[in-house]
């Protein structure tokens, strides 16, 4: 838990990278508002498969590592806590648990909110519809965080969550079988998008879940690993 | 507490042994530049470079706990989006210490004006500083710092060699990495010397008497000669030869200085450091 103070520390009081998050944040509630507007039957279908899903979920993700990593590589970004007693694998935990909860909750959170926003008349019932998006999006966010997280622990500075980025969108788009090493096709399939290789819903679920996990457990073991180096 | 055995390690481009050294309650000095393996014999001591040959054993076990050891590199950085208070009480937390008053702490190093301020706002020496209060009020058993007086905060430098003693009287064993022979000598209760990754001089006393007077390292380009050389100089009382430096003794250090210029000249060696060996002249 004292580990866990620093990176949560870099969300309430750095404000770097809020204005990032904010944009994209901000993106996914108009949009909703937009298509409530024009009282699109399917508003909150349209809203969560588009933008929500397709760029605010991945690139919230994205930017909630950033600033829990001040902008920083996973291992590099726990060193501070080093001369304090902590070892590399407890701040990279720390690390990695803090950022995957913030990342899945305002998720979850804008999944939510977009889901009310963009209501149409055609849609689900909006409690129901709200609390399955909120659902979708805390798994999202999850397995985004972990899986940018994981991208975190190569590089000082932590390149490797921009490449994953790309990754996933270059792949998350088909319905190959590479689709489903990434969160978006299953994000996809999940807030009814249509399936990579006809996995079902339970399946993307699971899916999202193993990508959390593992991500999370390669990116701790990565960063407990790193070797020290003479400093220039 | 600390014991050593034919310790090898290696972080290209340097490394470090085989040295073979005990260091108990005290303060203990390991004298070197950072290519001759000082700073790698630290960061083997902190747990942080863990592929290593030989035997290695603190306190009477393989593997310190991480929170019994408190680590303070030349590169140190403390948590950026804190304050210095609750830098002091995520320590106290993760070494399982009870949390004390954080302008306590730092007063041991005159730090006590910094006990709000937030990291980021603090200059480089500062955070030394700070890092270095840390680790000499915290209950870790194994202090390890390098370069203590490097970029120091000037407030903490005059208040460290007491905080260190202190620390060792506590029953924790301080290790100082430098290159400062002043140092080194100033503060710890043994020199480990350091060449080329190589012991040279092996945790040998220092006791008070050898402080006073003059005492300059050599490094020559033909030592052996440079010592033939200077047998006739009566302003150096003693001269030892530890493999890789001469260490030449005498009463007056300018008669001394003089002294090694002339058998230099005599001797047509050529002379690449004269060091002062002590900190204090008579």
């Amino acid at each position: 838990m004292n580990e866990a103070r620093l990176t949560l520390a870099r969300f309430t009081r750095l404000r770097r990278g809020w204005v990032t998050m904010g944009l994209w944040v901000a993106l996914a509630l108009v949009v909703a508002a937009m298509g409530r507007a024009r009282a699109v039957a399917h508003g909150a279908d349209h809203a969560l498969l588009g933008v929500y899903g397709a760029i605010a979920l991945p690139l919230l993700a994205y930017g909630v590592v950033a600033q829990g990593l001040g902008s920083e590589g996973l291992a590099r970004s726990g060193v501070s806590l080093l001369p304090l007693g902590a070892s590399p694998l407890e701040a990279a935990r720390a690390s990695v648990a803090v950022v995957v909860l913030v990342s899945a909750l305002l998720s979850g959170l804008l999944g939510a909110a977009v889901a009310v926003i963009a209501h149409g008349s055609a849609d689900p019932p909006i409690v129901a519809d709200a609390a399955r998006s909120f659902e979708i999006g805390l798994l999202g966010g999850a397995a985004y965080g972990a899986f940018f997280t994981f991208g975190a622990s190569f590089g000082a500075r932590g390149f490797g969550r921009s490449l994953l980025l790309v990754l996933d969108w270059t792949f998350g788009v088909g319905g190959g079988a590479s689709s489903l090493l990434v969160p978006r096709a299953h994000v996809h399939n999940l807030l009814g998008g249509g399936s990579p290789l006809d996995v079902s819903s339970r399946g993307s679920f699971l899916a999202l879940v193993i990508i959390t996990v593992a991500s999370a457990g390669l990116a701790v073991m990565r960063a407990a690993r790193v070797e020290w180096k003479l400093p220039r | 507490m600390i014991r050593a055995e034919a310790l090898f390690a290696r972080s290209p481009p340097v490394r470090v042994g085989p040295v073979s050294f005990a260091f108990d309650a005290g303060v203990h000095a390991v004298l070197g530049r950072r290519e001759d393996g000082v700073a790698l014999l630290l960061a083997v001591l902190a747990g942080r470079v863990r592929r290593y040959v030989g035997t290695l054993t603190f306190l009477g076990a393989g593997a310190p706990p991480r929170h019994a050891v408190a680590y303070v590199p030349l590169d140190a950085v403390l948590p950026d989006a804190l304050d210095v208070d609750e830098v002091l009480a995520v320590a106290a937390g993760i070494r399982r210490e009870p949390a004390r008053p954080a302008s306590q702490r730092l007063a041991v190093l005159g730090l006590a004006p910094l006990t709000s301020r937030p990291v980021r706002s603090l200059t480089v020496a500062e955070v030394r500083a700070v890092a270095i209060a840390e680790a000499v009020t915290s209950h870790a058993r194994i202090v390890l710092l390098e370069e203590p007086y490097m970029a120091l905060d000037p407030r903490a430098a005059p208040h460290l060699a007491g905080a260190l003693r202190d620390k060792a009287r506590a029953g924790a064993c301080v290790v100082v990495g430098t290159a400062s022979p002043r140092d080194a000598v100033s503060l710890a209760d043994d020199v480990l010397v350091l060449d080329r990754g190589l012991s040279v001089q092996s945790a040998v006393p220092v006791a008070p008497a050898e402080r006073k007077g003059a005492r300059l390292r050599l490094r020559a380009s033909d030592p052996r000669a440079l010592l033939g050389s200077l047998a006739t100089e009566t302003a150096v009382h003693d001269v030892a030869f530890d493999g890789s430096a001469l260490l030449v003794g005498g009463a007056d250090p300018v008669e001394l200085a003089e002294a090694v210029a002339r058998g230099v000249l005599r001797s047509g060696v050529r002379l690449d450091a004269m060091i002062s060996d002590a900190p204090e002249v008579a």
